[in-house]
């Protein structure tokens, strides 16, 4: 990424630590300068990235104004609002909070820690209002690792140079994190361990009322921790659990204990049982249809951290804080930033776990026998037959349905519609739901009623292989007999990509002739 | 403390992003084109993380040869 640092520092040395990154740094005294004309010389068209790092010190200077701040502010924000395209990220100023006037400080309006505050608001209310806008909070990290520990003063005053060799580092993994987040790189999956990880003690042995899990000590840490991973869930990332228990009581657990955060439908896939770890995420990702690289596992054993990080290299393994009063910043410090950055939070990340938890069930019962599958799938199908409202959506059915095609014919809404209000053809619609979820519809069924004849019949690969197909021909060929058909004919054009249906006709019946690459045939009606 | 001059050479190396044989026991900043003043804060930084070391601001600007290096390093 072409990534340019404005600042009024000496910035060079972050450069080397970005390696990867095509990083360009402003010389000490451009920096409104630059912003004024980022356009122009610094930021050629293919400038991904725009950091702005202004040196706090200098610009709270105690005999200066806070023009500067003031003005800074501006180019900032005209900068984001005409370059939609680039990733703004403005840092929180850092500085000596102390001042000559001391406690008197805070009643100037140009003091320092108004001019600092407003300084910070301003950018926290341009990151609401524009989606380019990311905050890097340097205060922020300074209270994680202490001022002293990022910023240096010799070399301040021999070159310019405000961070230490620690801060450039802070100041590098935390850029790197950021674009991580603004190029979506998030992982998608938090696997976690039970006991001991979400809880304190082994739910096995101490029961469900037990488990330290409540308001007050260690059951307090282990409840704020259960908090934050809720909130991480609740901003897009997906739950499971891969533990050494009883599913029963596991299932009791989550559901009874009652300073439980996490439930149950919190997460997509509970995996409680005594096999190997490594094997169940492995199996868990198929189930999910995730890749290995998607997932972070948390788990306080270190036995357990080491196999999967030894089988499965893939999968992020954190280590695991020794005393549960440390959960809570172990967790926002150096897994969630680490692992789960994100810039924004949509409506849709929201939805993420009950879209995969109904993906992942179906797939998991899919594994056990495939009669007993469906049946516990508990499939509705509706037909609607010749629906004008559905029009628009049937004549999209015909132009992406690939796989379970007949003929694959592609119909215009204009030709759907035609078809919709001729006495001689039925158009039917078919609608799917199952425990998991409502489809909606997925299928159709084209039949012309003057000659007997499957026009043609196609189904979402969304559902297939759950016998919908034949249910949507039993449907046709009651329309047809209705009309006085004893049998109905059909045809099978075979494309690049529509093999899942060939076998189709001849499996429900029909007796097929190859006429020239095409399948003709027909069947009786019972 | 006695000091591993390899280990400065290599530090020297990485900070001045220099190749192989491009600086050695008797290099000065006079000899090394990319070590220019904002090489040598960068060194000297490095040098007081590497080596716990604190090096007095005024003694920075004397560090401009290895020699002066070794001789810092191993004083202290």
């Amino acid at each position: 990424m072409r990534i340019v640092v404005v600042t009024n520092t000496t910035m060079q040395p972050l450069v080397g630590l970005l390696k990867g990154h095509d990083v360009l740094v402003s010389g000490v005294a451009d920096l409104v300068p630059w912003l004024v004309d980022l356009a122009a010389p610094a930021a050629d068209s293919s400038t991904e990235m725009v950091v702005v790092c202004p040196d706090g010190d200098s610009l709270l200077s105690p005999l200066g104004s806070t023009e500067l701040l003031d003005e800074l502010g501006d180019r900032v924000e005209a900068f984001a609002r005409s370059n939609p395209a680039v990733q703004v990220v403005a840092m929180t100023l850092l500085a000596q909070h102390r001042s000559a006037t001391s406690y008197a400080d805070g009643g100037d309006p140009c003091g320092r820690l108004a001019s600092r505050a407003r300084w910070d608001l301003r950018l926290a209310e341009l990151a609401v209002d524009l989606s380019n806008v990311t905050v890097l909070d340097l205060r922020g990290l300074a209270e994680e690792y202490g001022r002293a520990a990022l910023i240096n003063d010799a070399y301040w005053y021999l070159g310019r140079i405000r961070f230490s060799q620690l801060g450039f580092q802070v100041l590098a993994k935390e850029l790197r994190r950021i674009v991580a987040a603004v190029s979506s790189r998030a992982r998608k999956v938090l696997a976690l361990d039970l006991d001991n990880t979400l809880w304190g003690g082994v739910l096995g042995e101490e029961g469900v009322a037990g488990i330290a899990l409540g308001d007050e000590g260690t059951g307090k840490c282990f409840r704020d921790f259960q908090r934050q991973i809720l909130a991480l869930k609740e901003a897009g990332t997906i739950l499971a659990v891969v533990s050494k228990n009883d599913p029963d009581i596991v299932a009791e657990a989550l559901s009874t204990h009652a300073s439980m955060v996490l439930r149950s439908g919190d997460f997509v896939d509970i995996d409680a049982a005594w096999t190997n770890k490594a094997d169940r995420l492995a199996a868990m990702a198929e189930r999910l249809d995730l890749g290995l690289d998607s997932f972070v596992f948390i788990d306080d054993n270190p036995v357990e951290r080491d196999l999967v990080r030894t089988t499965l290299p893939a999968v992020a393994v954190p280590d695991f804080p020794a005393q549960p009063e440390a959960l809570v910043d172990w967790f926002l410090e150096q897994v969630v930033p680490e692992w789960f950055p994100r810039s924004v939070v949509l409506d849709e990340d929201r939805a993420k776990t009950q879209q995969y938890r109904a993906q992942g069930m179906r797939r998991r019962a899919a594994a056990a026998d495939l009669d007993a599958y469906l049946a516990s799938l508990d499939i509705r199908l509706g037909f609607r037959i010749d629906d004008e409202a559905l029009v628009p959506r049937l004549a999209q059915l015909t132009q992406k349905t690939n796989q379970f095609n007949l003929t694959t014919e592609r119909l215009t809404t204009a030709e759907v519609q035609a078809l919709v209000m001729s006495q001689d053809h039925a158009v039917v619609a078919c609608d799917y739901a199952d425990r998991f979820g409502d489809e909606g519809t997925i299928g159709l069924a084209i039949v012309d009623l003057s000659n007997g004849s499957l026009t043609n019949l196609l189904l979402s690969c969304r559902v297939l292989g759950r016998g919908v197909e034949d249910s949507l021909l039993v449907e046709v060929e009651r329309l047809s007999a209705e009309r006085g058909w004893t049998a109905l004919s059909a045809r099978f054009v075979p494309t690049a990509r529509n093999a899942v249906a060939s076998s189709f006709l001849a499996r429900v019946g029909f007796r097929l002739e190859d006429d020239e690459g095409v399948l003709v045939g027909e069947k009786e009606i019972l | 403390m006695s000091v591993n001059l390899a280990d400065v050479l290599e530090l020297l190396a990485g900070e001045l992003d220099l190749d192989d044989g491009e600086i050695g026991v008797t290099s000065t900043m006079d000899d090394v084109e990319n070590w220019d003043s904002l090489g040598h804060l960068r060194v000297c930084m490095a040098l007081e993380a590497r080596y716990g070391v604190k090096i007095p601001m005024e003694r920075v600007p004397e560090l401009t040869s290895v020699p002066a290096i070794l001789a810092l390093l191993e004083a202290d």
